[in-house]
């Protein structure tokens, strides 16, 4: 087994040497710099512990095979998940991609917990990994880099980092209003039976499912904070055309999900545009929705996983997640921004495109391309 | 959107302290054949640090979940809770002192100074192991592909 277990590591340090000798030849924007030193050290790490386990190999003592050979299959693992995912946006890295690294970097900066730390942007639905021991990796459609209106959505998937960079105070915020959730769904007097026990259980998994709900609640209140109207309707736009289970799901479904359901989220997200004053844009998006709603034949039913007693615990707790997070807030004047012109900022871009695009759709086709050379080429901020 | 984000970030934790369970029992083994090599007696100190917060934390949801409170924790690892609370009531294939006394009480093994407790922390970070091990495979299976 020694034998064996010696040739599976050094075949594992060749392995990852011919990873960072691809990932120092790649050329990549200016953007990824951080983002390929750290991945650097991640292998090289990855090739200490290889080392180690040479070392410990070296001693030819038998009874920590066992234990070499599972270190050696952790490292396994983990080089498969960097070339999986973690490797790909430098060694695939592509020009195009800069628009949208451009608003990331900028999203960084303006946030002091995450100025410093490293990302990249790789392919699939949108989506982030957020672990805080490796860099960011966001997740956008390839279509959806290229194009302005949707990328407030990655505010949303931001969100996500700054509950993991503040997760001990958000934790302890969610912790409280499980307890209110556990409260409001408690039966009034103590239930017997299977029936009862079975409605007991659902309600214990209820409590517990708030957990990432919690955080995808934050994640839109983010979303909103930053961007204001344009997150709105980015938000309900993309959800809107995703079938009838962005709007309902059963029950038994539900529960075990990880996102709520849209037309929650939506709720939610329209009850704080219009205490940020984004009455106009919570108008549209209100009309828009419950029109898709009556053509899908769907009416608002949450099937008992929630209750409008939960609405105002959820909002406070909501406020005092966003004031933790120290999240930017979107300036007046780029919530109501029209003009796609040099100077603006890439807040106030954004929500001039949607403007226009809700004036012209055409039209806006045309001046999407400047409008994205404009953040790509100037000092924007 | 997607929903790897729990996913992954149970993956990196479980990777953390599957580590430290091998480095504490490679370095346990070389401290009973004899074996000096410095290097591996300062992984072992980082590992006992690590499985210590680990066990204190599984310790007090443990505690918590007995009394009937389970918030404030993902559902990545309160499936790993859930594993470990129905490995502690298995006494025919869970028999270590990690499984008797638990997860709070258990952190003291840590530092096992005789050859006994030298042998009881060896077969309480195997059977934690397994348990991180079953756990770990939702994640691995989410997250990556089988060819």
């Amino acid at each position: 087994m020694r034998t064996e277990l010696t040739r599976s590591n050094e075949d594992l340090c060749h392995q990852i040497g011919t990873l960072q000798h691809l990932l120092g030849q790649a050329r990549i924007p200016g953007e990824l710099t951080g983002y390929r030193s750290e991945i650097e050290a991640v292998c090289e790490e990855l090739r200490r512990q290889v080392r180690r386990n040479l070392k410990d190999l070296s001693y030819d003592h038998p009874d920590t095979f066992e234990n070499v050979l599972r270190q050696t299959q952790r490292v396994m693992k983990e080089l498969e998940v960097i070339n999986a995912y973690y490797a790909g946006p430098l060694l695939r890295s592509r020009e195009d991609d800069r628009l949208a690294l451009i608003v990331l970097r900028w999203l960084h900066d303006e946030h002091p917990p995450t100025a410093r730390r490293a990302f990249a942007l790789s392919d699939g639905q949108f989506g982030i990994y957020p672990d805080l021991r490796y860099p960011s990796l966001f997740f956008l459609p390839c279509s959806r880099r290229r194009t302005l209106l949707y990328l407030p959505l990655l505010f949303h998937e931001f969100g996500h980092l700054l509950y993991a960079v503040h997760r001990h105070e958000m934790d302890d915020l969610v912790l409280e209003f499980q307890e209110t959730v556990a409260n409001v769904f408690a039966p009034p007097t103590r239930r017997q039976g299977a029936v009862a026990a079975q409605e007991d259980a659902f309600q214990a998994q209820l409590v517990l499912t708030c957990y990432p709900w919690c955080q995808e609640f934050f994640c839109d209140a983010i979303g909103l904070r930053i961007g204001g109207p344009c997150f709105l309707k980015a938000f309900a736009s993309y959800f809107r055309l995703q079938g009838t289970h962005a709007f309902y799901v059963p029950r038994e479904k539900l529960v075990l999900r990880e996102h709520p359901v849209g037309w929650l989220r939506i709720r939610s997200l329209l009850c704080r545009a219009r205490r940020l004053g984004f009455e106009g844009a919570a108008a549209k998006v209100e009309a828009d929705w419950n029109a898709t709603a009556r053509l899908l034949r769907v009416t608002e039913d949450y099937e008992g996983t929630w209750s409008n007693e939960l609405s105002a615990p959820l909002d406070k707790m909501l406020d005092d997640m966003v004031e933790e997070a120290g999240a930017k807030g979107i300036l007046p004047e780029e919530a109501v921004a029209t003009e796609l012109t040099a100077g603006s900022s890439i807040i106030g871009l954004l929500n001039a495109s949607w403007q226009r695009f809700e004036q012209d759709s055409g039209a806006y086709a045309k001046e999407e391309p400047l409008a994205i050379s404009l953040i790509e080429t100037s000092d924007i901020n | 959107m997607r929903q790897h984000w729990l996913d992954i970030q149970s993956f990196f934790s479980d990777q953390r302290v599957l580590a430290a369970i091998d480095d504490l029992a490679i370095a346990t083994k070389f401290a009973m054949a004899g074996i000096e090599d410095v290097e591996r007696q300062q992984l072992a100190r980082r590992a006992r640090d690590e499985l210590s917060r680990f066990l204190l934390r599984l310790g007090e949801a443990s505690a918590a979940a007995d009394a009937g409170k389970i918030t404030g924790i993902d559902p990545r690892f309160k499936e790993l809770l859930d594993t470990y609370r129905s490995a502690r009531n298995d006494r025919s294939n869970f028999r270590s002192s990690l499984m008797r006394v638990g997860a709070q009480t258990a952190a003291t093994l840590l530092d096992a100074p005789d050859k006994r407790t030298r042998r009881e922390l060896l077969e309480s970070l195997d059977e934690l192991r397994r348990i991180v091990e079953r756990h770990q495979q939702t994640d691995v299976s989410a997250i990556l592909e089988e060819i």
